[in-house]
């Protein structure tokens, strides 16, 4: 029994027992969940942007090769519908986050009464399968949709709001911690969505200039490009005005939220936001896809979709960074107490007895 | 269970840590402060204060768990983590607003104070009293017993003075 004393004596000043102290951000969720919320709505917003451009007559291709068996692939429609299995490979992700029960990730939905996971397993669920099966339709049966176009366009309609729901949820996933007011915010849901629009259209981008280099005809890559880049600019606009409203929203709201926007703003996460976010998501874009639009360079293309690529993965890993848990009373006690004694001039210490 | 909580009195505990580390070995074998479902929160030079599951009325660890692995057991008296259902995600982690629910790296699951069935260690090591396992009715009872008793000494003390309400306790 002694020695045991002795021992956490030795050990007591590292205060919470390794966990994190009250002030400081949770590190309960780190970087595969970044990427599981990241490539959540970059898939989502890829597939519902690239849906809605293929309703608009923008689009790749068709590119037809003919496949062992004499089926016919459009391989150009791999450029475009690619979407859910990039928030397939986010789902991986999470369940590899998960601990040494990890196979039974699809018990993740037995709650969807109160768990705003379990809901989200139901919600990402239908966007993989609906989501993939448009994909892969559009890939190995290009000519299947002329058909039957009714029931077509009513599983491509399903299938977006699917994945919009997809990268809404993202965000209030985040937001159901009701006592970290850094994500408790209603402003972070409508972020991700437009980050996840954002994202997901210099995906496609990205996808166009891959698809020009590869087939050798970069008409058809231009006036995707083209057309994606006149709706970018607004895309971004509104993310930065969500951003702000979020952050001056966080800085008038609770303690912990003050101190996660100090986070940000000027303290240790500071390079993240103004670099990471500001910097590659919003201003260098706003820069660059105007810019495109004049010179048509896919260079530069290229470069504005990788800039907001970067920007929204870090936005994410930000986001998570700066999850502070309101202090529970017992600190807020302890700090009135250390606030006394500093006046007094005593210790701040335990009553005897 | 049987109607049973756990009190922290703040004021009591010396910091020694001997209810982390009788935790952290009656759960997981080992001594590894960072595996006990009690923590000792450390503020200043002399402020100590144990800190374990409240078993909340509405425990948002259970709420937010995806898969029913966190509930509240049968009679309601606690909140418990089976740990061959929980599947390791953390939003109990993340829910709790005490970050009481933490995540034990080595089992890969995650865990939190289940009273030890009824004959909780940390209260056993407790030497100063700071934590105590008393009937539930009896929490609030003894809560406002010591505030009432700390208010009314402050009070006499000031009236008759330290010294003089000193002695007069003392008989």
């Amino acid at each position: 029994m002694r020695e045991l004393r002795e021992r956490m004596a030795l050990e007591g000043p590292a205060g919470l027992t390794g966990r994190p102290r009250a002030t400081e951000p949770q590190r309960a969720w780190d970087l595969l969940i970044a990427g599981y919320l990241y490539l959540g709505g970059l898939g989502a917003g890829a597939f519902a942007v690239a849906t809605v451009a293929s309703w608009l007559g923008l689009g790749l291709g068709p590119s037809t090769v003919t496949l062992p068996g004499g089926l016919t692939a459009d391989w150009a429609a791999l450029f475009l519908f690619w979407g859910p299995f990039a928030t397939a490979l986010g789902a991986a992700l999470l369940v590899f986050h998960l601990g040494r029960n990890r196979l039974r990730f699809w018990s993740a939905g037995f709650n969807p009464r109160t768990s705003w996971m379990a809901r989200g397993f139901s919600i990402l669920l239908a966007f993989i399968v609906l989501g993939g099966i448009a994909a892969l339709v559009s890939v190995f049966l290009p000519a299947e949709p002329e058909r039957a176009p009714v029931l077509w366009y009513a599983l491509e309609a399903v299938a977006v709001v699917a994945a919009l729901g997809t990268a809404v949820y993202t965000g209030i996933l985040l937001r159901s911690m009701a006592f970290i007011p850094a994500w408790r915010s209603a402003a972070l849901p409508w972020l991700f969505l437009a980050s996840a629009l954002s994202t997901g259209s210099m995906g496609l981008v990205l996808g166009g200039v891959a698809y020009g280099l590869v087939s050798g005809d970069g008409t058809a890559a231009a006036e995707l490009t083209r057309g994606l880049a006149v709706v970018e600019p607004f895309v971004i606009a509104v993310e930065a005005a969500l951003l702000a409203a979020y952050v001056t929203g966080l800085r008038r709201g609770k303690p912990a939220g003050r101190l996660s926007a100090g986070l940000w703003l000027s303290g240790r996460r500071r390079l993240g936001f103004w670099g990471g976010i500001v910097g590659l998501a919003l201003v260098l874009p706003l820069v660059l896809v105007p810019a495109e639009l004049v010179v048509g360079s896919w260079i530069l293309a290229a470069t504005a979709a990788l800039s907001v690529l970067a920007g929204g993965f870090v936005l994410r890993c930000g986001v998570l960074a700066i999850g502070i848990t309101e202090a529970p009373p017992l600190y807020r006690l302890a700090q009135l107490r250390a606030s006394v004694a500093a006046v007094v001039g005593q210790p701040a210490g335990r009553a005897a007895g | 269970m049987n109607g049973k909580v756990i009190l922290v009195d703040q004021r009591l505990c010396d910091g020694c840590g001997l209810c982390v580390a009788a935790c952290a070995l009656v759960h997981t074998g080992e001594v590894d402060a960072a595996r006990a479902h009690i923590a000792v929160f450390r503020a200043g030079e002399d402020f100590y204060a144990p800190l374990t599951c409240h078993h909340c009325e509405t425990p948002s660890c259970a709420r937010a768990c995806p898969t029913k692995a966190c509930r509240r057991d049968v009679d309601g008296r606690r909140v418990l983590i089976d740990e061959r259902a929980c599947i390791g995600c953390r939003a109990c982690n993340v829910a709790c607003p005490f970050g009481h629910a933490h995540y034990d790296a080595v089992a890969k699951v995650s865990a939190k104070c289940d009273y030890c069935d009824g004959r909780p260690e940390c209260v056993r090591v407790c030497e100063p009293g700071a934590v105590r396992y008393v009937h539930a009715d009896e929490s609030s009872l003894h809560r406002r017993r010591r505030v009432a008793l700390a208010e009314v000494t402050g009070h006499l003390e000031a009236v008759i003075g330290k010294e003089a309400w000193g002695a007069a306790a003392d008989e």
